[in-house]
């Protein structure tokens, strides 16, 4: 067994993480990432690199594209649009793990950083129900690959995202 | 547990999926699902089936099917069955997901190879769920997380 995490040095203090987990983030963002946040407080104290690792990065911007994607997509009926909803709800905690991921490897947060929520989605410009899909499909594929780049619970992380995006093809289709 | 400890219990999370998907099928004659469940049990009996394999050419004796599983009953009715079918694939994706984090927290070929079909299983059955969900109505239609 291997896991980066355990040679570095504990913290002193709660982490980031644990702080963010505290203050409520894990309830605003729903059960799902309730219980993935809680996955992650169980875990190591990482250590305090000054950038944020570049794969949690890339899969936030991804998160993030996909939102402004969704809110961009205003049409269809009712039915459609409650599913765009869910879809853009999953994106959004996904996106907000993953923040608090990230903001766990910065010794500083950045001003976007420092609220513990996502930054602001991207313009987008609107898309076809089957050009969304489309979209959802490309972001599972990637997601798997970028977890199978990394390892431990950040690897299981972006697996089930990935496994996540592979259901809205199917909600979508 | 060993990362052949957790691809055992896989192995017996998907054959409980391939017993239920019998005993559920029975109850969705005349439905739009039935279908569905074929389609489902096919692919749950195909996992198993490579599963075995790959676990006895690695040396492991594959973990038994039983010879009933008491828990999945009762299934009354076609609610009953896409109640069923839902958590049989959630079971599973549960499972997979389990062998994934540990695979993905050891190194060497068989951790990758592992990892690999973890993944696959485990977006498999996130697929599936959602589709019975569809079927049952069920909201909500996803979970952020499946597996988690």
């Amino acid at each position: 067994m291997t896991d980066e995490n355990t040679a570095s040095p504990q913290r002193v203090g709660p982490s980031r993480r644990t702080f963010l987990i505290g203050s409520g983030v894990a309830v605003a963002v729903g059960a799902g990432g309730g219980i993935a946040a809680g996955a992650l407080r169980a875990g190591p104290h990482r250590s305090t690199p000054s950038e944020p690792p570049p794969v949690l990065v890339a899969a936030l911007a991804s998160e993030l594209a996909l939102i402004a994607s969704i809110k961009a997509s205003t049409g269809g009926g009712a039915a459609v649009q409650a599913k765009l909803a869910e879809v853009a709800r999953n994106h959004l905690t996904h996106a907000t793990v993953l923040q608090a991921l990230i903001d766990d490897t910065v010794t500083e947060p950045t001003p976007s950083h420092a609220s513990g929520s996502p930054s602001q989605p991207p313009s987008a410009p609107p898309l076809t129900l089957a050009r969304l899909a489309a979209a959802e499909r490309r972001a599972s594929a990637t997601a798997a690959r970028r977890a199978a780049a990394l390892s431990g619970r950040d690897a299981t992380l972006l697996a089930s995202i990935a496994a996540c995006e592979a259901t809205h093809v199917a909600l979508l289709s | 547990m060993t990362l052949i400890g957790d691809w055992q219990a896989a192995l017996a999370t998907e054959q409980q999926a391939g017993f239920g998907y019998d005993l559920l099928g029975a109850r969705l004659h005349g439905t739009p699902e039935l279908s569905l469940a074929v389609v489902c049990s096919n692919a749950h009996d195909a996992l198993i089936g490579s599963v075995t394999e790959q676990l006895a050419t690695a040396g492991q004796t594959p973990h038994p099917t039983a010879a009933d599983y008491p828990s999945l009953y009762p299934v009354d009715n076609a609610s009953a069955a896409r109640a069923l079918a839902i958590r049989l694939e959630t079971e599973c994706a549960a499972a997979w997901r389990y062998l994934y984090e540990n695979a993905a927290s050891t190194t060497g070929a068989q951790a990758i190879t592992l990892r690999a079909q973890a993944q696959a299983a485990l977006t498999a059955s996130a697929v599936r769920a959602t589709r019975w969900r569809l079927a049952a109505a069920t909201k909500p239609l996803t979970t952020a997380f499946p597996g988690l």
